[in-house]
């Protein structure tokens, strides 16, 4: 009975996490889009939100993943699990909060091996998924798409360089919106399904599921559901800082960062890699201005996010880890889920409630 | 060494070349379809038949490699689905 109540809160839990990894890395998704001219802001949101939802549906490579091979199943329970959502979420709401575009997907991830290591030791986080398929994709993926943008952004231009500059932009904006609308389908296969793996690990552990069962039609249809409504509700803070702060890019940069990112992330999926797409295109933003003009990158905004993205994995799963002590304090059964779960509700009010009095920039159109 | 060993390389290996492979093709078709186009119209307004045929080949086969690459991602990614 306690572990079907903790499973609900897990559940909840994992909605509020994808809902916050729409808003806050569909952003990023988007931000090029919309710093081009290519698409209205609100037409690049809902166009977003309804690939991403379609894209959520596409692949479950990754939902295996991170259901089976980064903990080990039998020292999971799911207050474990709920701990390390509560750790993912804390560290998407803080960047969020100073519109930084940090990894949503690591921030999980951190969150999820904080909690296993402070309920069941380090023997229960499987080291060859954490390194092979997390973090060593995860550190190679945004350098990947750097590189395949700055080619692909150094081919164009060499190809459309004599072309005169109206026509070649209104035709990249056109190819923009395809582009677009493929890398937000990549996100919606890569990042959509990392909430999936989860509550699909929690419910494997509450016994609900046996181990190696398949992700349950309705665990993909309300992830695909939150991850989308998470997007329509636009995280415009990291849009400005991903779409103007880092380059000012125009049509063919824009095109060529987005196609490559959703290159890199779709080609990650097939292999069952859960890397972060967050990463990945501001790799591909750097890779498409450095290679135009490299004093042209705001380094300083781009090393902002390289620290942000260096204390996700240590915060998160700090987080995570505390999360669970409390939880252990209070009695695993469900008092201490609860507790812990109500005191994040009341955080997140709060954090929001502040951030509305300060007023978040609206975008036009 | 150790961490190294860790790395199902041959996956990394293929999702790295596809994603080479992909995101400098589509960039590379959309430019040349852009290209074939532009210099279509100015071929015809110079009233040269030839090279605004051409131009249009290699509108066509960019447009039709660029739809392709994206196609055949999409494809991939449904074929993955169970």
């Amino acid at each position: 009975m306690s572990d079907d109540v903790v499973v609900v809160l897990v559940v909840a839990t994992a909605f509020a996490f994808a809902f916050t990894n729409g808003f806050h890395d569909t952003a990023e998704v988007i931000a090029t889009s919309i710093s081009t001219k290519a698409l209205p802001p609100r037409l690049a949101v809902a166009s977003a939100a309804i690939l991403t939802f379609a894209g959520a549906f596409i692949s479950l490579q990754v939902a295996a993943t991170i259901a089976d091979e980064m903990v080990e199943v039998d020292a999971v329970t799911p207050a474990v699990v709920l701990a390390g959502l509560i750790g993912g979420l804390a560290w998407n709401l803080l960047t969020w909060y100073f519109g930084l575009p940090a990894s949503s997907s690591h921030a999980l991830i951190g969150g999820l091996v904080g909690s296993t290591i402070a309920a069941a030791g380090t023997d229960a986080v499987i080291a060859d998924g954490v390194f092979g398929k997390f973090l060593i994709p995860a550190v190679l993926a945004p350098v990947a798409a750097l590189v395949v943008s700055a080619v692909a952004i150094l081919a164009a231009y060499r190809i459309v360089g004599g072309l005169r500059p109206g026509t070649v932009t209104r035709a990249f904006r056109i190819g923009q919106t395809v582009s677009g609308g493929l890398l937000a389908l990549a996100h919606g296969t890569n990042d959509a399904q990392k909430t999936m793996g989860v509550i699909t690990l929690a419910l494997v552990a509450g016994g609900s599921l046996s181990d190696g069962s398949d992700v349950p039609f309705w665990v993909v249809f309300s992830a695909a559901a939150a991850i989308g409504f998470g997007t329509y509700g636009g995280g415009w803070r990291i849009i400005r800082t991903m779409g103007m702060r880092i380059i000012k890019m125009d049509a063919v940069q824009g095109f060529s960062a987005q196609s490559s990112s959703a290159a890199v992330i779709l080609a990650s999926s097939y292999v069952g890699f859960p890397l972060s797409t967050t990463h990945v295109i501001s790799g591909g933003v750097i890779g498409a201005g450095a290679a135009r003009r490299l004093p042209g990158v705001r380094w300083g905004v781009a090393g902002n996010i390289g620290f942000a993205w260096a204390l996700t994995l240590p915060i998160a799963g700090g987080v995570g880890a505390a999360a669970y002590g409390v939880m252990r304090a209070f009695g695993t059964g469900s008092a201490g889920p609860v507790i812990v779960a109500v005191g994040t509700a009341l955080l997140i009010a709060a954090l929001f409630t502040r951030r509305a009095r300060q007023g978040a920039p609206v975008p036009a159109g | 060494m150790g961490v190294i060993a860790l790395v199902d390389s041959a996956a990394l290996l293929e999702s790295a070349v596809a994603s080479v492979l992909a995101g400098a093709g589509i960039a590379i078709a959309f430019s040349l379809a852009i290209y074939g186009i532009a210099r279509f119209g100015d071929a015809r307004r110079g009233d040269a038949p030839v090279a605004a045929g051409f131009a249009a080949t290699i509108a066509v086969l960019g447009l039709t490699a660029w739809a392709a690459a994206i196609t055949v991602g999409i494809l991939i990614m449904v074929g993955d689905r169970t």
